[in-house]
């Protein structure tokens, strides 16, 4: 079976209200399958309208996006869209409808039809499997932010996903609750083959990402691997980002003569690479 | 204006079947002028103790003295009112707050509580405004018409108005890209250095920011106040800081993994003087 | 503030806990039929009867009720004594000169009282014993038939469900903004009746504006969830009407004909 591309976003424009300046200005870009995708940009970059028109929340003015080789704009392909599509949202408190943890995960089963058997084993098996095990009959308002973002990611995992986009889904917690919703993300994308489209300002979400795109004012302009990216100081500059602590660091040891194998890239790598270094002199 | 708790304690619902200890034991001295940070996880306590510090509540056990008022157990709510005109506070998310029809009116709506005139509120609107970078165009504007960003600094223009000697400040970048994050916090810097009598209490998880803008730090785990000091002290222990779930700056966990003696010396936590303290120790170069 | 237990949930695994939500709706609803049979107090003695056998059998302390039953009993007897004085037949007992007592009022009154009691004990002993999300769900399924006539039963229970979630986030939102305010030199508790109501725009408008925004936000998340109304969709909790759900319901209709033999 040929591998299809995951989405496809072809030429995009899109504007929030006719004469309001344009969010996107002729987007195009590709996500393949079983990629992990981060795209990040300034608040107000037009990543988070992009994340909405995947799944047809919104619809471009001009050009086309494809999911698997769906249409959003068709109102047929929508509904399979939105079972490939899973989103999370920024805010933890505004995406659980039901008052209980197990309810609110049968949710979207309850809108697909699902029978109730079916649901049942579903529902079980994607508390579990987003480590909620216990919390089944808890109510939203005593969880942590954490647990609400992974609350939101079992109801979507119950679907069975293609493809799970995060719209700046841990910007609102707290470094514990980031780490559990990211170790979650990047177990899916592991044994559940999921593609994961991760839109974002963190920069340390960035660098698990294979594939980085940065947007500004509505176009890409850059994508490439993490590691070549943030090393485009102008680029990020422009977008309202930085360099990970880890880039800007190798490049001051470099104008120090301390230098780090290309390899060596994440923090780990880099500390063994310098105490290799130490334990030369 | 001098901060002092001594076995400070708050319980939620005291005498109810909800009765839950929130912080206790806690002791904190903050001189005038000082630059604070308080850090913990979510849940440990750490914005229930600040919030005594201007009165939002009144402890349950031991006593909190603030410049010249001393607060005690049962203390009435009105008597803390002149509190807040010396200790304000932004909350996590301040743009939830705002609620006049102008940008204007919000930001004077502090001043007008504390009782200043209207000459005099027109004045601090207008230095409040510009201190937080709100162009002057914007005044007459709705808050709700603005930007995220721009609601957050009318928010803060809001309390820095209040004239406040000290300020609480609750993770006032959450949410924000990293340009806005560094933007943000040293608008804060900012208005600190401009007074030396001023402090800012800053509440956050966010540990590179701790160690770059405070002096001090107090580290707080299940209600009590588990380690202080200056960061470099704090950063010392990367274990115990792991107990209380937290962590400490990339610049000290890479320089702790190559130098585990701890001999290294950090001030901006920046990646230039990370480099720099790297080279020296591979250079082989001993403590300073 | 905590004496008021109608709307409580008490976790339980009782009898009474177990019935069907559906059985417990309509066996409230026919309780309170049957009530109306009773023309004088002593009719309401099987009612009563058989309130306390349900209580009974829920397991939960009946200190616990009498408790939860205080705000409840001030106001039946407000409601009795104010029924008493407006009822002006039958033999005066008690020739007060400005309110002139009668036996039909004093009866009138305690029949009144008496089916009030009752039936807010049994719908105490409903919220008691069932969570709020079965009571909805209940509500929706009793409904259902009535959609053709275009009673909106899905989307009613849709609401009530998503306003109980949101409560709780509500007045947490609410005490923040409040504290918020206070942190900004506003006052809520002193001043003037018009002062104070004033003083509560600062809270309302951030609070509305908030809430609209969870609206917007949650309508969307909903959206991409597959929402789309209640066609084709299906239930993760199901119900079971059991015989002996009938049975209980088959007893109200056996207390109404002891409450019809006893009519005065």
């Amino acid at each position: 079976m040929a591998e299809e591309t995951a989405v496809q976003v072809n030429n995009v424009t899109y504007r929030y209200a006719e004469g309001a300046p344009s969010v996107l200005s002729g987007l195009s870009l590709k996500v393949e399958q079983n990629e992990w995708v981060a795209i990040t940009g300034h608040n107000g970059s037009g990543k988070s309208t992009l994340a909405r028109l995947i799944n047809g929340l919104l619809l471009p003015e001009h050009g086309d996006i494809l999911v698997q080789g769906l249409n959003s704009a068709s109102e047929d392909d929508k509904v399979h869209i939105r079972r490939k599509v899973g989103m999370v949202f920024q805010n933890p408190d505004n995406q659980i409808v039901a008052p209980t943890v197990q309810d609110d995960v049968a949710f979207g089963l309850e809108n697909t039809g699902v029978d109730p058997q079916t649901m049942e084993k579903r529902v079980a098996w994607a508390i579990k499997a987003a480590g909620l095990a216990g919390l089944e009959h808890a109510e939203p308002h005593n969880l942590s932010g954490g647990q609400k973002q992974r609350v939101a990611i079992a109801g979507i995992l119950a679907l069975k996903p293609d493809i799970l986009v995060l719209d700046e889904a841990t910007s609102m917690l707290d470094p514990l609750g980031k780490k559990e919703v990211m170790s979650l993300a990047g177990r899916l994308h592991k044994e559940e083959n999921v593609t994961v489209i991760s839109i974002t300002h963190d920069l340390e979400e960035v660098l698990r990402a294979d594939r980085m795109i940065v947007m500004n004012q509505g176009v890409v302009t850059a994508d490439g691997k993490p590691d070549d990216v943030f090393r485009e100081k102008e680029i990020l500059d422009r977008a309202g980002l930085e360099q990970p602590f880890s880039v800007r660091l190798r490049e001051e040891l470099a104008r120090r003569e301390v230098v780090i194998p290309e390899n060596a890239v994440s923090e780990k790598a880099m500390v063994s690479a310098l105490c290799r270094l130490k334990h030369k002199t | 204006m001098q901060i002092k708790a001594q076995n400070l304690g708050f319980t939620y619902g005291e005498g109810t079947p909800f009765e839950k200890k929130a912080v206790s034991g806690i002791d904190v001295d903050i001189p005038p002028g000082s630059r604070i940070a308080v850090v913990g996880h979510t849940g440990s306590g750490k914005s229930t103790l600040v919030q005594h510090l201007n009165g939002l509540l009144v402890p349950t056990e031991g006593t909190l003295t603030v410049g010249e008022t001393t607060i005690r157990p049962g203390m009435k709510q009105k008597v803390l009112h002149h509190l807040r005109r010396t200790v304000g506070m932004v909350f996590q998310y301040p743009e939830h707050q705002l609620f006049e029809e102008t940008v204007e009116k919000d930001i004077a709506f502090a001043p007008n509580n504390f009782g200043a005139g209207e000459k005099e509120t027109a004045e601090r609107v207008r230095r409040a405004a510009e201190a937080v970078g709100l162009d002057e165009s914007l005044l007459s504007r709705s808050p709700f018409e603005l930007s995220g960003g721009q609601m957050r600094r009318v928010a803060i223009a809001g309390v820095l108005a209040g004239h406040p000697d000290v300020l609480i400040l609750d993770e006032p970048a959450a949410g924000l890209d990293p340009k806005g994050r560094r933007a943000m916090m040293e608008m804060f810097s900012r208005w600190q250095q401009e007074q030396p009598f001023r402090s800012y209490i800053l509440v956050t998880h966010h540990m590179e920011d701790a160690a770059k803008y405070a002096d001090y730090l107090y580290v707080m785990n299940a209600g009590s106040i588990v380690m202080e000091g200056t960061p470099a002290e704090v950063f010392q222990s990367p274990a115990r800081l792991k107990e209380a779930r937290l962590d400490v700056p990339a610049a000290v966990r890479i320089l702790t993994e190559i130098d585990g003696s701890g001999s290294f010396s950090l001030n901006t936590y920046e990646a230039d003087e990370t480099a720099d303290e790297i080279a020296r120790i591979l250079r082989g170069g001993g403590p300073l | 503030m905590r004496s008021m237990i109608l709307g409580q949930y008490v976790q339980g695994d009782s009898f009474i806990h177990r019935m069907d939500p559906r059985a417990k709706l309509t066996g409230l609803f026919l309780f309170l039929l049957v009530m109306f049979l009773a023309n004088r107090p002593a009719a309401l003695i099987p009612a009563a009867a058989f309130a306390c056998f349900v209580f009974l059998m829920t397991r939960i302390p009946v200190r616990y009720l009498l408790k939860g039953l205080k705000f409840i009993a001030i106001m039946v007897i407000f409601l009795f004594l104010f029924r008493m004085l407006m009822t002006r037949e039958g033999t005066v007992l008690l020739d007060l000169p400005w309110l002139p007592i009668y036996e039909e009022g004093v009866r009138d009154g305690a029949v009144f009282a008496g089916r009030l009691f009752l039936l807010m004990v049994m719908a105490t002993v409903l919220t008691l014993t069932t969570t709020p999300i079965e009571l909805t769900d209940a509500l929706e399924r009793l409904f259902k038939p009535l959609q053709r006539l275009g009673v909106p039963a899905h989307e009613l229970a849709l609401t009530m469900s998503i306003a109980l979630r949101f409560i709780p986030t509500l007045f947490s939102e609410m005490e923040k903004i409040m504290k918020a305010q206070m942190a900004r030199g506003a006052s809520f508790s002193d001043g003037s009746i018009v002062k104070r109501i004033k003083a509560l725009i600062p809270l309302l408008v951030p609070l509305i504006i908030q809430s609209f925004r969870r609206a917007e936000e949650l309508a969307v998340a909903m959206e991409a969830r597959g929402y789309a109304g209640s066609e084709g969709r299906t239930r993760f909790r199901q119900m079971v009407w059991r015989a002996s759900d009938t049975r209980v319901l088959f007893t109200v209709v056996l207390t109404g004909i002891c409450i019809f033999a006893l009519r005065g």
